[in-house]
């Protein structure tokens, strides 16, 4: 393991997420911090574990999210993703409610033919119908990668291009997603779970084109 | 005003450094960035235009000479690492290497232009492209889907007026729709989930997305490079291959599976000779899923090549051109000026 995977593995181990897309919007004026364990599909067999905290934005709450993701199939710490944004409920003070959500997103992978480095961003809208002891709401995404820094790697020069450029690419790619997410209470922890469909920026289907989670969190 | 006028300059000279960050940025989808030029971007390739299209293509030896088609696999995959084949040229053969329409170095097309018949087509058309003589001999070697295309051909066209002399077929997967079917849930059955190859590819459809042939050929590469594990390649040694073509390859895959497809119904009525050469370590490939292949020819013959697998052509040259040079020797395939 080089120094850099090091750090990352440090930074993951160390890490407090949380998971705000998949937050009981009525339960926002109760406990403000919350931490979550999560498996499931998305882009690969993935496990994460997170903090949030809920704070006073104006007239509404915030959720600050912060989340580390890893794909625990082939496990290798040059796989991962870091999250970081905010949630905020937009219109509903009833039970039905919208809310957005924006986060930054860092990322990185290790292939046969590359390694990539990736600074994205990812937007949110969720709407749907919010008890204090169960919700379920529909959700429209877009994570876009802004920029990908593209190493490759001597494999990949001698077999197939000697030529391809490493560097920074602007706007290489990013995938829409819509699905459905829902979550019940029990005390102070929380089950949610998440599905949906994923399409590329030119409506294709990527090799995983969906994904689905489940998620366990403790409120305090 | 002040503090409104100094966020205004901050935010202006925080956009400018972003623009000027951006701006430096290399482009995905400029050509050889990431994969290979094509013939289209780079004139200077080697390349024949048939059927409104470019292909990547190059023949070796004197043009008089019988010829022998290499067909590459995939459909997706380029003719690379079957140059060692270009030995050939010096037993007095015309060798004639191509990447197929949309696929290695040849002109990109969109997915909606693709048709079966044209497909088969496009070889027809080479095939005359590289003729001299009304008569010229001819001989295929193909390699999996190259094998299959062959199959394909010569059940459409049989020993075309008495020219096709016979064919190496190279580990086809299915002469038939139902065949395919049972193939590719072997091959799919022998990749495991956990695969960091294939979980790789999973996780950098975040990083790109195949928004243009460049990438999807890019993130293509990325799955197939080193192929599968049932294919057992050497990984010290391994085939090299151009560029993907990921827009024909699904578009071929997507018509047959709209179409189904049967290669053996005039099989029995070709009168010669086919060698069947497979590599001992392929899995899926085996010998009994050879023999019930090569049943659909009269008459067939199979070889394995002990100690590889599907990469026989570029791992074990020397002992893949000695088979082909002793069939073509026991059927009377001559090399030299006809």
């Amino acid at each position: 393991m080089n120094a850099k995977n090091l750090i990352i593995a440090g930074c993951l181990l160390v890490s407090l997420d949380a998971r705000a897309q998949e937050v009981n919007l009525s339960s926002l004026d109760a406990e403000p911090n919350r931490v979550h364990v999560t498996t499931g599909a998305e882009y690969g067999f993935v496990a994460g574990a997170g903090y949030s905290r809920v704070l006073p934005f104006l007239d509404r709450k915030l959720v600050v999210t912060g989340e580390v993701m890893l794909p625990w199939a082939a496990l290798d710490v040059s796989d991962y993703r870091l999250r970081l944004g905010a949630l905020v409920p937009i219109v509903g003070p009833g039970r039905w409610k919208l809310a957005g959500s924006i986060a930054w997103v860092l990322r990185g992978t290790e292939s046969t033919i590359n390694t990539m480095t990736d600074v994205g961003v990812d937007a949110a809208l969720l709407g749907g119908f919010y008890d204090s002891r169960w919700f379920v709401a529909g959700e429209v995404g877009a994570d876009v990668a802004l920029t990908t820094k593209i190493t490759h790697n001597d494999a990949y020069r001698e077999t197939s291009h000697p030529d391809a450029m490493d560097g920074w690419y602007a706007g290489p790619g990013a995938n829409l997603r819509a699905g459905v997410q829902a979550g019940v209470a029990f005390a102070r922890y929380d089950v949610t779970m998440r599905v949906g469909q994923v399409r590329d920026v030119a409506g294709e289907a990527p090799l995983l084109p969906f994904y689905g989670s489940l998620a366990l969190g403790a409120r305090w | 005003m002040l503090n409104r006028n100094t966020s205004r300059r901050r935010f202006a000279r925080t956009c400018f450094v972003i623009a000027l960050a951006l701006g430096a940025c290399l482009d995905a989808e400029d050509p050889g960035n990431l994969v290979p030029k094509t013939v289209v971007e780079d004139p200077a390739l080697p390349q024949i235009s048939i059927a409104g299209t470019k292909l990547h293509a190059e023949a070796f030896g004197d043009p008089a000479a019988p010829l022998i088609i290499v067909l590459h696999g995939g459909p997706g995959s380029d003719y690379r690492a079957m140059l060692p084949l270009r030995a050939l040229a010096d037993d007095g053969y015309r060798v004639v290497f191509w990447d197929q329409r949309g696929t290695g170095l040849s002109q990109r097309h969109d997915s909606s232009t693709y048709a079966l018949p044209g497909y088969l087509e496009d070889l027809r058309l080479v095939i005359e492209h590289y003729t001299t003589t009304p008569d010229q001999p001819i001989m295929f070697i193909g390699q999996s889907w190259g094998a299959m295309f062959a199959t394909w051909f010569i059940n459409e066209y049989g020993d075309y007026n008495g020219r096709v002399r016979g064919a190496i077929l190279s580990e086809p997967g299915a002469f038939t729709k139902a065949q395919l079917d049972v193939y590719l849930d072997e091959l799919m059955a022998a990749i495991p989930l956990t695969a960091e190859q294939f979980n790789d590819a999973l996780w950098s459809r975040q990083f790109m997305s195949a928004a243009d042939h460049a990438r999807a050929d890019y993130l293509g590469g990325l799955l197939a490079f080193g192929g599968r594990p049932s294919e057992v390649q050497d990984p010290n040694n391994k085939a090299p291959f151009w560029r993907s073509g990921t827009v024909v390859a699904n578009s071929v895959f997507a018509l047959v599976e709209t179409h189904g497809f049967d290669f053996t119904t005039n099989l029995a009525a070709f009168p010669r000779k086919v060698l069947f050469l497979r590599g001992a370590l392929n899995t899926v490939v085996t010998l009994d899923h050879q023999t019930k292949l090569a049943a659909s020819y009269l008459n067939a013959e199979i070889v394995t090549i002990p100690n590889v697998g599907h990469e026989m052509i570029w791992e074990t040259a020397d002992e893949y051109l000695a088979h082909t040079r002793a069939y073509f020797q026991q059927i009377g395939f001559t090399g030299g000026l006809q």
